[in-house]
């Protein structure tokens, strides 16, 4: 895909995706305003550079991280627990798997940012771990490490509850 | 991928709908950015207006200079010498959340230190500057500072009052503090308090293999390193056509002047040297090929 080349024209056309990144990224609407809002307002001044170069969402996606990254340090008081979820509900199978993907969603939020983030460029972005690793700034080891906590945290809590097998 | 992997991906991209929509993005970034370019240029203008319009007589007052600057006598040979020394600006804020590391630059001989806020409810831009001689701050108010005395002044213009605090912090350096009303004037007078001694770089554009001997460093920001008043100066610009192979010597009454196509970085590395130096076109070639153009540089 080509590059807009104007910052309004990146910003009209990416805008959205990079909201969706964002929100899935924070799991807050407000949070994920102010991180693209603050990257993007941070890189309007300097935009010549970015969008010359190879890829200018990706490094727009980048800071976006970082910033989510950095902000969570920030606010780590506000990371939610784990095993406060709704009971599932028992009933016709699509309401049950909407159930299914708020607590999901629910279980996502608890998660320590450096897991979340994992998650996200894996399963959301569909990035390999050398990719993220290379976005972290960690090595592979750490990628597959922070996955596979996150992953048994969530298998566990979602196993008590009920609502997925063992995988 | 298992059912657990599978229900992450599904909820992820299913909560993606639910972001926030983007019709006021464009518009609401603009504001954000223009709010941070003015409060950037007010907290630099009034340092520098108290600077400049003022009339203070910038005199040198980095430390790790080089050499003393010296008078350039008329067609002085110039030597270069191995490697350049980055210049530091002296004093340091107190780390602060909300305020970023201080960005150090050297204009026209004038170091200057920028320290960004980043949570602007609670912390302001604040710029610190040292100077060899008392600004002539007309106006403001009296106040201790430091364990000296000191003035205050303050300029009632929109968005935010602007403030300078300037005292004497030794013999021959005297220190300015500029600001807005995010603070209060003791807040204002706390924060110079707060200063202490340190050695922030100077962060230049380029590495030099070779720098020109005797000459001391007056700009050094994101496109230019120049010495001595500019007698000395490269500058990274952006590009433009130059005959092939992309290089351009040319002496003439003004001086000797080196153009080198940097089509990397889409620039041309501009090198000039005043009539009031001599330098070797050997030298100079030297000098050029010694450039070496860092991440942080941006071309003018």
């Amino acid at each position: 895909m080509s590059e807009p080349d104007s910052f309004d024209e990146f910003v009209q056309a990416r805008g959205w995706a990079l909201l969706r990144f964002a929100y899935v990224l924070s799991g807050d609407s407000h949070l994920a305003e102010d991180l693209v809002q603050e990257v993007l307002a941070r890189m309007h001044r300097r935009w010549a550079k970015v969008a010359a170069l190879h890829s200018a969402e990706a490094y727009v996606r980048k800071a976006i991280l970082r910033e989510f990254l950095s902000w969570r340090r920030r606010r780590a008081s506000r990371e939610t627990i784990l095993a406060e979820l709704p009971e599932p509900a028992a009933g016709d199978e699509p309401q049950s798997q909407v159930l299914a993907r708020d607590q999901m969603w629910q279980l996502l939020a608890g998660l320590p940012r450096a897991q979340r983030a994992v998650l996200v460029l894996r399963f959301y972005c569909d990035l390999p771990d050398p990719e993220i690793a290379a976005l972290l700034e960690c090595g592979e080891s750490t990628v597959r490490s922070q996955a596979s906590r996150a992953l048994a945290k969530m298998r566990t809590v979602m196993t008590e509850k009920g609502l997925v097998g063992d995988g | 991928m298992d059912d657990l992997e599978q229900l992450l991906a599904r909820s992820m991209h299913g909560a993606a709908t639910d972001a926030p929509p983007d019709t006021e993005l464009l518009s609401r970034v603009h504001q954000r950015s223009g709010r941070y370019r003015r409060r950037r240029l007010a907290g630099q203008l009034a340092g520098l207006a108290a600077v400049l319009a003022i009339g203070i007589p910038t005199a040198t007052v980095l430390t790790n200079r080089p050499e003393p600057s010296v008078p350039l006598p008329a067609a002085q040979g110039l030597t270069l010498r191995p490697g350049f020394q980055d210049p530091a600006f002296p004093y340091a804020l107190p780390p602060a959340a909300g305020l970023r590391a201080p960005v150090a630059t050297l204009e026209s001989g004038t170091p200057t230190a920028f320290f960004e806020a980043t949570d602007v409810r609670r912390q302001a831009d604040t710029t610190v500057t040292v100077t060899g001689a008392k600004p002539s701050i007309t106006g403001g108010t009296t106040v201790q500072v430091r364990g000296r005395t000191g003035w205050l002044r303050t300029t009632d213009v929109k968005p935010a009052k602007q403030y300078v605090l300037c005292w004497q912090e030794k013999a021959g350096q005297w220190l300015q503090l500029a600001t807005d009303d995010t603070y209060t004037p003791p807040q204002v007078v706390a924060l110079a308090d707060s200063l202490t001694s340190a050695a922030v770089p100077v962060l230049p554009p380029f590495t030099l293999d070779w720098s020109p001997a005797g000459l001391s460093p007056d700009t050094v920001n994101a496109s230019t390193m120049s010495f001595a008043d500019g007698a000395f100066s490269v500058v990274l610009r952006k590009e433009y056509a130059l005959p092939s192979p992309g290089r351009r010597l040319t002496r003439d009454a003004d001086g000797v002047r080196l153009e080198v196509a940097v089509p990397d970085w889409d620039a041309v590395l501009d090198i000039r040297v005043g009539s009031a130096l001599t330098i070797s076109d050997a030298d100079l070639q030297r000098f050029a090929a010694g450039v070496h153009i860092l991440n942080r540089s941006n071309p003018r």
